[in-house]
């Protein structure tokens, strides 16, 4: 399994493939996006580019708590973003026996690919086109960034999600 | 070796010389004694045949040869009739569909419809013929519509099937009028000669499905056995990449690379100077190579703006022709010219100004021009906008009528088309459904395309102007941008964010006192020139809190779809100009965000257009929106 980087969304860790990840950088200006929802918290300037930051934790429905002063910048062509979580651990890389099975329902809900154990402690790992995927389908429905129910079922399936091993 | 650098070479340079015949072969009907242009279109048919015979794309160079067989006998002094023209058209037309064909990466059509066309028509090409060659309909019309399929069809006839050749012609035909045949065996020409045993195979694209194609054949009868399935995949596994995918390739002049390489050579002595100053504590030294640096980063700037740029006539080659068709199908006689096509523009702008070009004419074809006439294009530099008219000698249009039409039609009060002023009156057929509206009566019929002009011109920082008087004609005026990449912007400041409204899109700046603020309904108004201005927050539109008023209420005017309306800001902090830079998903969802600048000190400033901005959010008919005061 490649490298992964593992942060910490309120109670729980994350963690999203190295290969996804262009780089971590202080995010010390965050500029406000005109008509763009609480969840997109600003936009910083990224070596010259122009790159929204998205509270993940807001976005999956967590209590906003302390965020960590750095961004995680996706890589992607003709995509911009960087996440902003509420603290960024360390890289590691887990074993194929780390990783265990987990009911369907789970995995096929919001943005999770897989889970691993890590120390002793579950880790989600991040499906980070599912995550893209989210952001286009509210577009699609006309109401981009807007507040609406999918964040009460972001937050159900999280709670799910807690309870599967 | 690797082809597909020659192939997207191949398919830009056929382009080309595709819309340079359609230019030159309307020229030719103009002045059909012209050797030059005969000439020229000689050469052009003969390079396109060398091109296609050494990509050995086979059909192609054979079509590209028999158009200049075609010319070669022009050549021997007589005058091409405008059959002729037409027939030499049509051929530039199927010329043009094979390249497509081959660019899909599908086969080459056949030839064989348009070649039979001519042995019907003894006569050469040259003199008019007796009777007007049908223009051959261009088989490939369908073919982008709807999803062809390929499929490979074999059958044989019962052993006892009387006069079993002219059956399989009569299958054969049945099967060309299903779809079209790529190719069969035995072929078209053995079955015509009564050539061929009792089986037939072929490969036919068709928009039908299999079972639909294997039940209408079977009515055929005397059928031993038939098969139509899906072709397999041919050994030249599909590895190359889809036509989508190939990257769009740009051919710069060989000066501009050289002026590049110069550049980043001295950008580099450049950088050696500064580190050496630095380390020395040079202060002058670094002073002067900070200057240095700052002129080579415009020079390389003016340099990279230059290779987006892109002469007029890389959009209008076929624009003759399509004059020329449009008159010919409504029997008017219409002379075309074109002014100024190597004025250089933006490619984003070229690519997008095709359209509203293609709707211009059409209007001043079908509804400016009575019988004859004369239809100018023009394209000028005026400051820094580009100036493309579009000028007819036709009936003209009466603000008069369009002012009534508007009102019965629902559009606008009595009141408010009165005090339209003629040049507003005539944008009145830019309103989206203006000539859909009612009859459009002869001297307002001008509607159709003309809001797809309008905005996009908006879209691109533009404006459109008509000015127009009945009995004598008509000019349209586009002014555009040069460059789309650098803009003037007015700056203002909403809510703690600063933002950007492109110079273009602002009427009038306003301060308003508070007693200048009047409401009408739920609406805050002001008056402005004899009418009243509808008033919205900057901040409601945004979904930002809003905020007290403060003595002077700074008022931007902004035109959207006709109607001025004035946004309130909070604060109007200058004009500057921006380097826009367009914005990647997922911010490019966010309608009515324009793109994107970073200021000298780091800052982001958000680029909003008025217009997307409201039509988004504010239908006036059916959610108000005032300022909250």
């Amino acid at each position: 399994m490649a490298q992964v980087l593992i942060f910490g969304l309120g109670a729980e860790w994350y963690a999203i493939e190295i290969c996804r990840v262009r780089e971590v950088v202080l995010a010390d200006t965050l500029h406000p996006v005109p008509r763009a929802p609480a969840a997109l918290l600003g936009a910083v300037n990224f070596h010259g580019s122009v790159v929204p930051v998205l509270d993940l934790g807001a976005w999956l429905g967590f209590a906003r708590g302390a965020r960590d002063a750095r961004i995680i910048v996706l890589e992607g062509e003709a995509l911009s973003l960087a996440l902003a979580v509420d603290r960024i651990h360390r890289i590691f890389a887990p074993a194929a026996e780390d990783f265990f099975p987990c009911a369907d329902a789970d995995v096929a809900t919001d943005c999770i690919g897989a889970h691993f154990l890590w120390r002793g402690e579950v880790v989600n790992l991040l499906d980070v086109d599912r995550l893209i995927a989210s952001l286009g389908f509210l577009a699609s429905g006309g109401t981009f960034f807007r507040e609406g129910d999918s964040r009460q079922s972001h937050q159900e399936a999280i709670q799910g999600g807690q309870a599967c091993p | 070796m690797d082809m597909s650098r020659y192939r997207s070479l191949f398919f830009s340079e056929a382009r080309e010389h595709l819309a340079a015949m359609g230019r030159l072969l309307v020229a030719l009907e103009d002045d059909s004694a012209d050797g030059e242009t005969l000439d020229a279109l000689f050469r052009q048919a003969h390079s396109l045949k060398g091109m296609a015979a050494s990509m050995g794309f086979e059909r192609t160079a054979e079509l590209a040869h028999y158009l200049e067989d075609l010319l070669d006998g022009s050549r021997r002094g007589q005058n091409l009739s405008p059959q002729a023209v037409d027939r030499l058209l049509a051929g530039v037309d199927l010329l043009g569909e094979l390249v497509a064909d081959l660019e899909a990466q599908r086969p080459e059509r056949d030839l064989g419809t348009f070649l039979d066309a001519d042995q019907h028509q003894a006569a050469p090409v040259a003199v008019a013929p007796v009777a007007p060659v049908a223009p051959v309909a261009p088989p490939a019309a369908d073919a982008r519509a709807a999803p062809m399929r390929e499929w490979q069809v074999e059958l044989e006839l019962a052993a006892a099937t009387p006069a079993p050749a002219a059956r399989l012609l009569l299958i054969y035909n049945h099967l060309a009028g299903l779809g079209r045949i790529l190719d069969s065996t035995p072929g078209a020409e053995d079955l015509k000669a009564g050539r061929g045993g009792l089986s037939l195979q072929a490969r036919l694209l068709s928009e039908r499905e299999g079972p639909d194609l294997e039940e209408l054949l079977r009515r055929q009868g005397h059928l031993a056995a038939l098969r139509v399935e899906r072709p397999r995949p041919r050994k030249a596994a599909p590895t190359r990449p889809q036509p989508e995918e190939q990257p769009r390739t740009v051919r710069v002049r060989t000066e501009l690379l050289d002026q590049f390489i110069n550049l980043a050579g001295e950008m580099i002595t450049s950088r050696h100077r500064l580190q050496a100053a630095h380390r020395g504590r040079d202060w002058r030294n670094l002073r002067d190579g900070i200057d240095g640096m700052a002129r080579l980063v415009t020079d390389l700037h003016h340099q990279v703006l230059k290779v987006r740029m892109m002469p007029l006539g890389s959009v209008t080659g076929h624009l003759p022709r399509l004059v020329r068709d449009l008159a010919r199908r409504n029997g008017k006689e219409v002379s075309f010219a074109i002014q100024g096509e190597d004025l250089e523009l933006d490619r984003a702008i070229i690519e997008k100004l095709a359209d509203p070009l293609l709707h211009m004419l059409r209007n001043a074809v079908d509804h400016g021009i009575e019988k004859r006439g004369r239809i100018e294009l023009r394209a000028s530099r005026e400051k820094d906008m580009a100036l493309i008219e579009v000028i007819d000698d036709g009936r003209g249009m009466d603000p008069d009528a369009l002012r009534s039409k508007a009102v019965s039609a629902g559009l606008l009060s009595e009141a408010q088309a009165r005090s339209l002023r003629d040049a507003e009156a005539l944008l009145l057929v830019c309103r989206p459904g203006f000539s859909t509206a009612a009859t459009v009566t002869d001297i307002s019929g001008r509607g159709v395309g003309m809001d797809v002009v309008k905005t996009v011109v908006e879209s691109l920082g533009g404006s459109l102007e008509i000015t127009s008087r009945p009995g004598a004609g008509t000019r349209l005026a586009l002014r555009l941008p040069l460059s789309v990449a650098i803009i003037q912007v007015l700056l203002v400041e909403c809510d703690g964010c600063l933002l950007g409204i492109p110079l273009t899109r602002v009427l009038r700046l306003l301060n308003l006192t508070r007693r200048e603020i009047l409401t009408s309904g739920r609406r805050l108004v002001t008056p402005l020139d004899e009418e009243m201005l509808p008033l919205l927050s900057l901040r409601k539109i945004l979904q930002r809190p809003a905020a007290a008023l403060a003595k002077t209420i700074p008022v931007v005017v902004c035109e959207v779809q006709g109607r001025r309306v004035g946004l309130v800001v909070d604060t109007l902090c200058g004009q500057r100009q921006v380097f826009v830079k367009a914005l990647d998903f997922p911010l490019n969802q966010l309608v009515g965000v324009a793109g994107a600048s970073i200021l000298g000190d780091g800052r982001l400033l958000f680029i909003v257009d008025p217009q997307l901005l409201l039509q988004e959010h504010h239908r006036p008919a059916t959610h108000p929106a005032g300022v909250s005061s």
